[in-house]
Order: structure tokens, then sequence, then C-alpha cells
């Protein structure tokens, strides 16, 4: 195995959690107390080894390692209003600090670590629900309102912003806008950039500025997505819908994972909108099948795995999971063989809600589709399973990566010529080193988001670290080659900024020209996009 | 030597300069063909045929300091060109109207800029595609332009803007490179970049091609009309429609006088009107059908006749009818929290006024807003122009002229004035795009 070529910024030195003396950031800190009072400003130990990182996985591998302050920003601020947030950007601009807007750090992807040290600025104090206009289904919110906590207020004025990624206890209406995040319903209610009405921009000279959709051209679209390199979004006017409790779900096993897209396909282009469209490949529905120990949820290698070990010693938990993952492409191959006598097919779980006369008939034609493509009816158990445990993905990687494995997740997308060739490309890329599992979510009428879930192990950190990327390198290098797009709804960050050239080509001198332009000195969460 | 010759000189430099780039064919400085620009008053006029092209006269303008105007088939009414004293070309894109590709797997079209909407409608339907059910109004429109520069009436509910179903565009810019931004259903890599380029006119750059979503042709089409007492529970009814999750292929509501404009004399007074177009698979659209007819006789409201629906609908798609009820009109964004009382005062300063004076239709709804609209000229537009009812399609955002001086800092492309104006009817002379 080849190590991977690697972005600097994605290998970020463990740096001394103690901070250098330095007279700019003396000065800065003196006016930031100024500006918003000493608590609000923190150069601590704690919140600096708190604030060192996010949740990328490949993190992980250092925590695991003793090494738990990753990438500790020289301070942290907590800003309550936007005014507060253009000083706090002024003053760092001031003194040429890094800016790095921070949400609830569940970002997968590197995005809010301070590599180039600076201030981390945490929005969360900003968690206003501001106005709620009933009439026009648009809410107006402060952007470091966590999701669930946004989502509980709407549903008491019978609304719902249909935004349900399963981070959404540990995420903020920001941290999605600034990602373009993608919640498990995005099938209907779509992503958050269909969603956001306006915004409220902190730029990287302190400006603050309101960009609309109805503007031309729609400028907050080049803030939407741009993970803090452009602005610091503060505010935003959302879209949001009437809140529906009525739902159908039904589940159905493909004999193939091509089956499957044909029926999802044939579903989404007959404009049919299910609210959840989630087909599992043969290895993940395999993995996901309930067992004796646990009912496994859909992050079904995780939940798997924890079944299987479930009571068993944690040292020796470690030794089977390291022993197996090592030899991870082997296990890969004998998987593979065996598929054809013990795969029970991949399963396809559908779901619908809204109005119910309206969701009768729509499931009711959907069911058709997905018979049609030969799908086997499984009822409604799975699905309701899974509605059950959809959040509780978010919490298990830890565990894993505490076993000695190392585990992440990889969500692309294409259209739907493509998928297949995608979904062969990419697993072939990751399984010579990782045991790899995918299933295929997300879908629209031109095409659908595969989520690859893979884990392996090596035995130490720097090895773990070399394969994590290699991993990476070779997923995404697959991904691009067949002409599908590095990310559907993580983001970029640090962890794919190496491919954003790949991805963008040429183009990818327009945002660079952007960042020159909303951003002149650079202050703006740098080093991150591959800018 | 004169200013006049000097700019003679450089005017005929530049095009043997692009003549080399298109053929001698492809470049003119007669007057009958830079008459047809209108106020743009070029020096000469250069029909590129592909991206690459587009790209090399952009660059070659740039280097000659030259300033370029971009025009498609023209059907809008003029801007105000900001006319500098340097050398113009127009640029118009009539020689691009090829279809690169039309995938039926998923369901996408890329095309070039030049093609008018007619025509790769027609394409889409050889195969049983559509772009959507835009108004026929459009479709001497070039994709580019309507793409550049987005009319408000390239919106339906069932689709949304037109713009939103772009997946990707091909852009050529000042520098002389070509961008492709890449096709995916949905991304989260990054800015929408295409975004910088829809709706920008040709600010940044000249959309040279698009890759947009299409759909199939709906198995049924069900035009709907309800018969209200006032406009106020017409538009309710249209507001709860879209509460339930139905995207109709067409949503309107028209007040008395408008409605006695396109449904004529039925026999019986029609206060207000509300229309829904509904498509997709025949089960669901009948249950939407129902759901709609329950919505309607909640609010008091009952259903017109399917014959006059029908015939609505027919002269919908008819291209010249459409054309002859095309005017220049006046709109304005409004929210359904203040619709009642922007009413109640529109209605208050029109008094008496009847006729077109008094017309006013209801369009683009959606579940967050709608667009009023009044004929331009008509009392009801001064009205609304007294009650200082913004204008559509006339905001910028900030930060262009910030990306301008970044993106084209030798200001090779021409700005252009706001965007208002609907479609005219095609071959007005006082056109631009």
């Amino acid at each position: 195995m080849t190590t991977a070529p690697r972005d600097t910024e994605a290998t970020p030195a463990a740096p001394s959690i103690a901070a250098p003396p330095d007279r700019r950031l003396t000065e800065a800190i003196a006016e930031l107390e100024q500006l918003l009072g000493a608590a609000r400003v923190s150069q601590g130990d704690a919140d600096r080894l708190t604030y060192s990182r996010d949740m990328w996985p490949r993190t992980l591998l250092a925590v695991r390692d003793g090494v738990p302050a990753v990438a500790p920003p020289d301070l942290v601020v907590w800003p309550a209003s936007t005014s507060e947030v253009s000083a706090v950007v002024r003053i760092a601009r001031r003194h040429r600090l890094p800016i790095v807007p921070y949400g609830a750090g569940s970002g997968v992807c590197g995005g809010a670590m301070a590599t180039r040290g600076g201030i981390i600025v945490d929005l969360k104090r900003m968690d206003r629900v501001l106005e709620v206009v009933t009439a026009d289904h648009l809410v107006h919110a402060e952007c470091g309102i966590i999701g669930q906590l946004f989502e509980e207020q709407l549903n008491r004025r019978g609304m719902t912003l249909g935004h349900f990624p399963s981070s959404i206890y540990c995420s903020t209406l920001g941290g999605w806008l600034a990602a373009r995040s993608a919640g498990q319903l995005s099938s209907l209610y779509g992503k958050i950039e269909d969603m956001v009405e306006r915004i409220e921009v902190v730029l990287g000279d302190g400006r603050v500025v309101e960009l609309s959709r109805d503007q031309m051209p729609d400028l907050g679209a080049l803030m939407v997505g741009s993970e803090g390199t452009l602005g610091v979004i503060t505010r935003a006017w959302m879209r949001v819908r009437p809140l529906r409790d009525f739902r159908i779900f039904r589940a159905y096993r493909f004999p193939r994972v091509a089956a499957g897209c044909e029926a999802m396909r044939r579903i989404m282009q007959r404009e049919l909108r299910p609210a959840v469209t989630r087909l599992y490949d043969e290895m993940d529905t395999l993995m996901a099948r309930p067992s004796k120990h646990d009912r496994p949820d859909e992050s079904s290698l995780l939940g798997g795995a924890g079944a299987l070990l479930g009571g068993v010693d944690a040292d020796v938990q470690r030794s089977v999971v390291r022993a197996a993952l090592s030899r991870a492409g082997m296990l890969s191959k004998v998987a593979e063989s065996l598929l054809p006598r013990i795969s029970s097919g991949c399963l396809m779980v559908l779901g619908f809600e809204g109005d119910r006369a309206l969701t009768e008939v729509e499931a009711a034609l959907a069911h058709a589709e997905a018979l049609a493509a030969g799908g086997e009816d499984l009822g409604q158990g799975p699905g309701l399973h899974w509605w059950d445990r959809r959040y509780a993905v978010s919490y298990k990687m830890s565990p894993m990566f505490a076993a000695g494995a190392l585990v992440d997740t990889m969500e692309i997308a294409t259209t739907w010529d493509r998928l297949l060739e995608l979904y062969d490309e990419v697993r072939k890329a990751l399984s010579r080193d990782a045991v790899v599992l995918a299933h295929f979510s997300h879908a629209y009428a031109e095409g659908c988001s595969i989520y690859f879930t893979f884990a392996a192990a090596a035995k130490d950190r720097a090895s773990s670290e070399a394969l994590y990327d290699e991993l990476w390198r070779r997923g995404l290098d697959a991904t691009t080659r067949v002409g599908a797009t590095i990310s559907h709804h993580h983001g970029v960050g640090l962890s794919k900024a190496a491919f954003m050239s790949r991805e963008h080509g040429e183009a990818l001198s327009v945002y660079r020209q952007a960042k020159h332009a909303l951003d002149p000195d650079g202050v703006l969460n740098p080093g991150k996009m591959g800018l | 030597m004169s200013d006049a010759s000097e700019h003679a000189r450089q005017a005929e430099a530049l095009s043997r300069q692009l003549a080399e780039i298109v053929g001698a064919a492809h470049v003119s400085g007669v007057n009958a063909d830079l008459q047809t620009f209108g106020s743009l008053e070029p020096d000469m006029v250069v029909w590129p045929a592909a991206a690459p092209e587009v790209a090399r006269i952009l660059d070659t303008c740039r280097a000659y300091d030259a300033a370029v105007g971009v025009t498609g088939a023209r059907t809008r009414r003029a801007a105000d060109w900001d006319r500098p004293a340097r050398v113009r070309v127009a640029l118009n894109t009539r020689r691009m109207t090829n279809i690169l590709d039309l995938d039926e797997s998923a369901l996408t079209v890329q095309a070039q800029c030049g093609i008018r909407l007619r025509n790769l409608e027609l394409a889409l339907q050889r195969s049983e595609l559509t772009l959507g059910f835009y108004p026929v109004q459009l479709h001497e429109s070039t994709l580019g332009g309507l793409l550049a520069e987005p009319p408000p009436t390239a919106y339906t509910p069932m689709t949304g803007r037109m713009i939103d179903s772009v997946l990707g565009v091909s852009v050529a810019r000042v520098d002389g490179s070509v961008i492709h931004t890449r096709v995916a259903p949905r991304r989260a890599t990054g800015p929408d970049l295409a975004r910088l380029y829809l709706g920008a006119g040709a600010d940044f750059g000249v959309i040279t091609g698009a890759v947009l979503r299409v759909m199939r042709a709906p198995e049924l089409v069900l035009p709907l009309l309800t018969l209200h007492r006032e406009l106020g529970t017409a538009v309710e009814s249209a507001r709860q429609l879209l509460a339930l999750g139905v995207r109709p292929a067409r949503l309107r509501v028209l007040e008395a006088n408008q409605a006695r404009r396109e449904l004529g004399e039925p026999g019986y007074a029609l206060p207000a009107v509300c229309i829904a177009v509904l498509a997709g698979p025949g089960a669901l659209v009948d249950a939407q059908g129902r759901a709609f007819s329950e919505i309607t006789a909640n609010l008091g409201g009952s259903e017109l006749p399917q014959k006059l629906a029908d015939t609505w609908w027919a002269q919908q798609r008819e291209p010249e009818r459409e054309a002859t009820m095309a005017r220049p009109a006046r709109g304005a964004a409004l929210r359904y929290s203040s619709f009642a009382a922007v009413l109640a005062q529109l209605r208050d300063k029109l008094g008496d006024a009847s006729g077109e004076d008094a017309e006013l239709w209801i369009d683009a709804m959606s579940l967050h807003g709608l667009e009023l609209w009044a004929p331009r000229g008509s009392a009801a537009a001064e009205a609304m122009d007294a009650m200082g009812l913004a204008s559509i399609g006339r905001e910028r955002p900030p930060l262009l002229q910030a990306l301008r001086e970044v993106v084209d800092n030798t200001g090779t492309m021409l700005e252009r004035g706001p965007l208002s104006e609907p479609p005219r009817i095609v071959g007005d002379a006082d056109v631009t795009r």
C-alpha cells in the first residue's frame, strides 16, 4: 500500500495546548474582552481542548493515541448578536487572526477546526427564534440554535422545517447552512439550500449583508455551503411546512442493488415524493439483520459489530475487532464469496408523510412501482424500526474507534445513469483494505446519493492515519473518475479539500475569486475547502 | 488621429481578429445587422457557434479594451445599456442551438444557450419529456436568455423556478476560459457556483450551455377552475392546496376583469377565479382534484364547468393565442400575511376603475408568497407604483460590484439595467434579449 498524498492542512501537527505568547493575540484578547466581557472570551486549556476538533473521524485516531487537543484554537469567543460577530471579525482582521465559525461541532470533515490557530467563534448563544409568520410559512431565526430545539419550537406552532439530519441533536441551523446539509426526509422536503429564503451574513471585513433568493443573481447561494470561508451566516429566514403526522412505511426485498435502484428511479421519476427512500446493499442488509443480542439500526456495521461483541470484555473486543479488520481486505473477499449463499437480498424502506388521502394514494402508486421492479413486500415493520432508531447512527462511531478500528462514511452522489458504476468502482476501491457497506438514500428524479460505511484497522496511529487517508484518496479518486460529486451533504472541510480541484476543475477559480472579493485578507476559516 | 478615426481603426482591427475566430461570414459591421440590436448600438455583431469561440471572443475583446453585450432571441425589452465610448461588440447566440445530450435515464438535457425554448420543448416532446409547463409566451426566448435574465414567469409550482432546474452550467469567461460546473443531483462541495451566473445577465461571463432537469410528460393533466365571491378566498384556496403538498403545473388567481379577459363571458359573474392545473399519475391527480374541490367548498366557492377549464388550458398551450394575451405588466411580490391589506389599499385607490385599468391577476404562487400583477400603464399598475410596492426582478444583491471588480476587472462585459419586464411579443425592434 502506498501512502496517500495528503493536504498539509489535513494532517495537523499536534501542537502544545499551551498557547504561544503573541502580541497580536494579547491585543486582540484585550479588545475582545472589552467587547464581550471576560466571561465570553476564553484562552483556557479546557475550552481550547474542547474546541480543538469537530467530529472528523480521523481526529479520533489521535485522541485514541492520547492526543486529545488535535488543533486547539488560540481562543474561543461566544458572541450573542450579529453586531458582536461583526465586531469580532473586525478585531480578528485588524490583528490578522483567523476566524473559525463554530456551531455544535458535529461536522465530520474537519471544517470547524482551527488548524491555523486563531479564534473559534461559537455561535450557540445566538439561538433565538425571532419571528414566525404562520401565514407565510416563514421563520426567522438566529443560526446558533440547535436543530432539534428549532424543530420543537416549530412543531409547537404546527409547522416543521422538514430537516432531520442524524446529527439533529448536536448540530445548528448555521452549521446546516454552512455545509449544505441534508436531512433524512430530503426526498420530500429537499436539502437545506432548498429551504432557505434569506440569510444575514458577516463578511470578512465585518460588513453585514442580507442576501435573498429573490435577488438576481442569488448570492446567498454562494454563502450557503461555503463552510465559513466567505462569511459567517448569523441569521436566516427559513421556509417551513405544515406539520403532518400521518406516515406510511413499507419495506421491500430486492435480489440485487440494481433492481432496487430501478425501483427508486421509477418512483422518483413518476413525480412521487416519498419522505424516506433507503436501499441497503446486500452486505448492509445482512449486517442490519436483527440478532438476538440487539436490534441493530441503520448503522448496521457499527450496530452489527456491537451486537456480536456485546458482553465481551473490552480488551478482548479490541483485539478481536483489530485482528479482524486488519485483514479487512481478506474479510471482504470472503464475504463476497459467501454472499450468494448467505445473502438475504437488498432491503428497501419507503416512507411517506403528509395529508392522509394524498399520502395513501402516493404510497399505493410507489408500492406498485416497487413490485413491478421485482421487489418483495416485507410490510411496514422494517420501516417503523428504522424510524424509531433513525438518529442512533451518530453515536456509534466512537466505540468502534475505541475498539481499535477506524470507521468513516463517504456520501457521494451522481445521476442515475452513472449510479451503479459509481457503486461498483468505489466499493472496489475501498474493499481491498476495508469492509464496505452501502446504502442508497436522498433520491431525486435525476439521481441519488450513495452512503458508504467503511471500516478497517492498522497497528498504530501513524499507519492508521496513512490507511485512513489512502482509503479516502482511493474512494474519491474513483468518485471523480466516474464523474460523481465527492460530497452530497457532509461538506468538504479538510477531509476532501485535496479533491476540490478534481471536483470543480477550472470552476474552482470562481470560488477563489469570490473568496478574494469577499474576504480579501483571508481571515475566514483559512486552509479549508482547497482554496 | 481623431477619436472617431481611432475608434474606427480599433473596430476594424478587432473585427478582423474576431473573423479569425468565427469566420468572416459570422462577423458583421453592416448597418442592417447592427440596427437590430437597439440601444446597444454596437460597432459589430459576432455570431459564435460554440463555447470555446465565445471564450476567445471575450478574451480578444478584453485585449482590445472593447465592451461586449450578449444577446439571444431579443425577446425582452431593452435594458438600459451602459454605452461606453469604447468599441462595442454584440455577441449573439443564434448559432448556438444544439442539444448536446438527452439522457432519458437520468432525465437531463444538455443544450447550448442559443436554442429557443420552443425548439427545446419540441425535441423533448419527441421523447415524451418536458421541461415543465412554463407559459408558452416564453417559447421564443433562448435558453441562455431565460437563465441569464430569468423572467418572473419562468416558474411553476411543479418545477419551481426554471433556474432551479439547472444542474450545471457552462460559462465562457472574460479571461478566455470556459468552465463547466459539475453535474450532480445535489452536492455539498462548497457554494453553488452556477448561481453566480444564473440571473446575472452576462456580468460575470456568458452562459454558453446548461444541463437541466426534465420530467416525463405527465399521465394526466387536469385543469380546474373554481369560482369565489372574492379574491381573498380564491387566494386562500390556492394556498391551502399548496399546504397539502400539491404542486400544480399552473396555479393562478384572476380577479373579475382579468377573468373576463381570459375566460370570456360565460353568462354569469366571475368575481374571482382560482385556476389549478394538476398533473401527474392519474390516481394522484384525481385525489388532488378531490382535495381541491373540498377546499373550495369549505371556503364557499364552487367549481366551474370542466369544459370552460379545458378551453382555457387549450388556449394557454397555443403559442399564437398566448402571444396575443401577453402584455407588458407590472408585478409585485407579496406575502400572504400582507396580501389582504395591500389588496384593500389597492382597491381603495382604484375606486371605480374597470376593464383593463382594474385587471389584476396572481401568479407564481408558493406556500411562502405570491405575485400580484397588473397591465403596465393601467390604473392598477400606477396604484402599485404609488403604494411603493417593489417591482419584481429589480432587486440586485449587494456585493455585485465587489465581485465584478475581481471577475471582470477590465469591465469587458457591459453592465445591464434592471430586469423587470415580462417578455414582449417577438419582433419588437426595441428589444435586446
